[in-house]
């Protein structure tokens, strides 16, 4: 029995919160690699952009609760989604009217636009500041577990509890979605497809008459959309405050890198290699050792590498390996 | 021949303030193979750039069928019907062979893409096998192969290449020209730029042998590989 308690506890600090982490890791990092892909510079502002799409899911929500409108055990954020994706793809699309297309016309150089791209950031931080202020925001609502460890307890006569909260769930759910309709619209539609060739080939795809405005118009509502939704799912997971997204900015670009900028499977398997080095490095090992080997042998620790407070620091050694060792990330992106 | 189907007279200029072709003329007739020859740094492929408008000119036109499309950008020319084949990165690497000839077939809005495709697997079987590949996986012939397949896709009246047999060995170099041959007895011109000048020639039409992007000889492909003087400064011996 100790095997399986042991088994349970690293699923219930380990497994469940790795997969949830990971999964909106993976969409932020989608949205990352997106950008770099067909705009081809490194976007620091996607942080902020959660963090804005993350307010406007914030405000539908309240606006929806207000008219008395919930999605029962689900978070109300859910149904809140598509307005805030809306107004977060315009806001994107606008910036990059007023800031990234002068760039673009000029051709200028990707380093140029990512240095514009950071004072995008800051704006953009700026303006989710005033909008919400720097205050904690819980916003989720609905039924609190999926599987409550009681019952779980009570089911399997275990000590450990499993516990799967609904919006780590949740997190896990929408981001399988939504990455299954990207991949069927990047491998299945015109449209994608020529966002494709456009990353590929840019003159070519030019000389095959593909339309460069509509492909960067595309890709900016996709990555809107997608940055949107890893923000509020992030959000709903462990509570809305703006310097936690701005912070979230290095974890998602180490997994875009760890994975290979550029390609989008990479940017999957980048989001949860990060999120799993973070928690194996920062978990407290000693309640799961404890039902392997005799109490005694475990002396007074916590047998945690790294306290929770620098698991920024995992990502960023991480990514120095990767960027040591190989640059080009496990799918060999750009 | 008082109007060549394609032709670009007297074309005059360069990417920059220096001029790279002085005074140029390139024409080719329907179902015709036109080829252009001559030394490194002759201005060989700037010259079909510029039938392209991919070079701006200081003075000449290029028309085609009687219409002048020197104003033209390329794109708006591939509209027109000309089809271009780059000498580099002329395929989606990532792209698989059959979305690489999709991709050819953008600015169409018709129905008979499939048809166009089918017609392209006829000519080029090897495409048809690895349609599912990753167009970057062939070898170089298949490359080209996906590349010129890519540029018909339009159905266009002029398919230009630039050096198509780049680096393929010579059996593969034999059998893109026998492909080549077919699809100018198809009724499309085609335009290309060669390293190979003897093998190109032989297949040609008519000949263009360019020095300091200016025209040297003009003739047909027989008369020029017949020609001493020819011979003796281009084709070695």
């Amino acid at each position: 029995m100790d095997l399986l308690n042991a088994l349970v506890a690293f699923a219930n600090f380990v497994l469940v919160p790795g997969l949830t982490y990971g999964s909106q890791l993976a969409l932020g990092a989608l949205g990352v690699t997106l950008i770099f892909a067909v705009l081809r510079f490194s976007n620091f502002a996607h942080g902020d952009t959660m963090a804005f799409g993350t307010v406007m899911a914030i405000l539908f929500t309240w606006l929806l609760q207000s008219w008395g409108i919930s999605a029962g055990p689900l978070p109300t954020a859910l149904l809140a989604l598509p307005l805030a994706i809306a107004t977060t793809a315009l806001m994107v699309l606008g910036t990059d009217r007023v800031v990234y297309r002068f760039y673009r016309r000029q051709k200028a150089r990707p380093i140029i636009l990512m240095i514009a791209s950071v004072g995008v950031m800051f704006v953009m931080n700026g303006v989710v500041r005033m909008i919400l202020g720097t205050r904690e925001v819980k916003f989720d609502d609905g039924a609190r577990f999926l599987l409550a460890p009681a019952d779980f307890r009570a089911t399997t006569g275990l000590a450990e509890p499993l516990a799967i909260r609904t919006t780590q769930a949740v997190s896990v759910v929408v981001a399988v979605l939504c990455v299954a309709a990207l991949f069927w619209f990047l491998n299945r539609t015109r449209t994608g497809k020529s966002m494709r060739a456009f990353s590929d080939n840019e003159d070519l795809a030019l000389l095959s008459g593909i339309n460069p405005d509509r492909v960067v118009m595309v890709t900016w509502i996709i990555a809107g959309a997608l940055a949107t939704i890893a923000g509020t799912l992030y959000g709903l997971d462990k509570n809305y405050r703006v310097f936690v997204y701005f912070g979230m900015l290095l974890p998602i670009f180490a997994s875009a890198i760890v994975g290979g900028l550029g390609s989008p499977i990479g940017a999957i398997l980048g989001g949860f290699v990060i999120a799993f080095s973070e928690i194996l490095v920062t978990n407290a090992w000693r309640k799961i050792l404890s039902y392997l080997v005799p109490e005694s042998w475990l002396g007074e620790g916590l047998w945690q590498a790294l306290s929770t407070d620098y698991k920024v620091a995992v990502s960023f050694v991480i990514l120095i390996i990767v960027l040591l060792v190989k640059p080009n990330g496990i799918m060999g992106g750009k | 021949m008082a109007h060549p189907f394609l032709i670009g007279e007297n074309m005059t200029g360069g990417y920059g303030a220096v001029d790279i072709l002085h005074s140029c003329t390139l024409a080719v007739e329907k179902g015709e193979i036109a080829v252009i020859v001559g030394p490194n740094g002759a201005g060989k492929s700037t010259a079909m750039k510029a039938v392209f408008g991919m070079l701006k000119l200081r003075q000449g036109s290029v028309r085609l069928n009687g219409e002048d499309i020197s104003r033209l950008s390329p794109q708006a020319r591939v509209r027109k019907g000309m089809g271009f084949v780059p000498q580099t990165q002329n395929i989606f690497t990532s792209m698989t062979v059959e979305e690489n000839l999709e991709m050819g077939a953008f600015i169409r809005e018709d129905e008979g893409i499939q048809d166009t495709m089918a017609q392209i697997y006829d000519l080029f079987p090897i495409l048809k096998e690895k349609r599912h590949q990753a167009a970057g996986e062939l070898s170089g012939g298949q490359r080209q192969q996906v590349a010129v397949g890519r540029a018909l896709m339009t159905r266009p009246q002029v398919l230009m290449l630039d050096e198509p047999t780049a680096g393929v060995s010579p059996i593969v170099m034999d059998e893109l020209f026998d492909r080549i041959i077919e699809i100018a007895r198809s009724g499309i011109s085609i335009l290309m730029v060669e390293q190979n000048a003897r093998q190109a020639l032989e297949i040609a039409d008519k000949g263009y042998v360019l020095v300091q992007g200016a025209n040297r000889y003009s003739d047909t492909g027989k008369a020029l590989l017949a020609d001493p003087e020819v011979r003796k400064s281009f084709l070695g011996g």
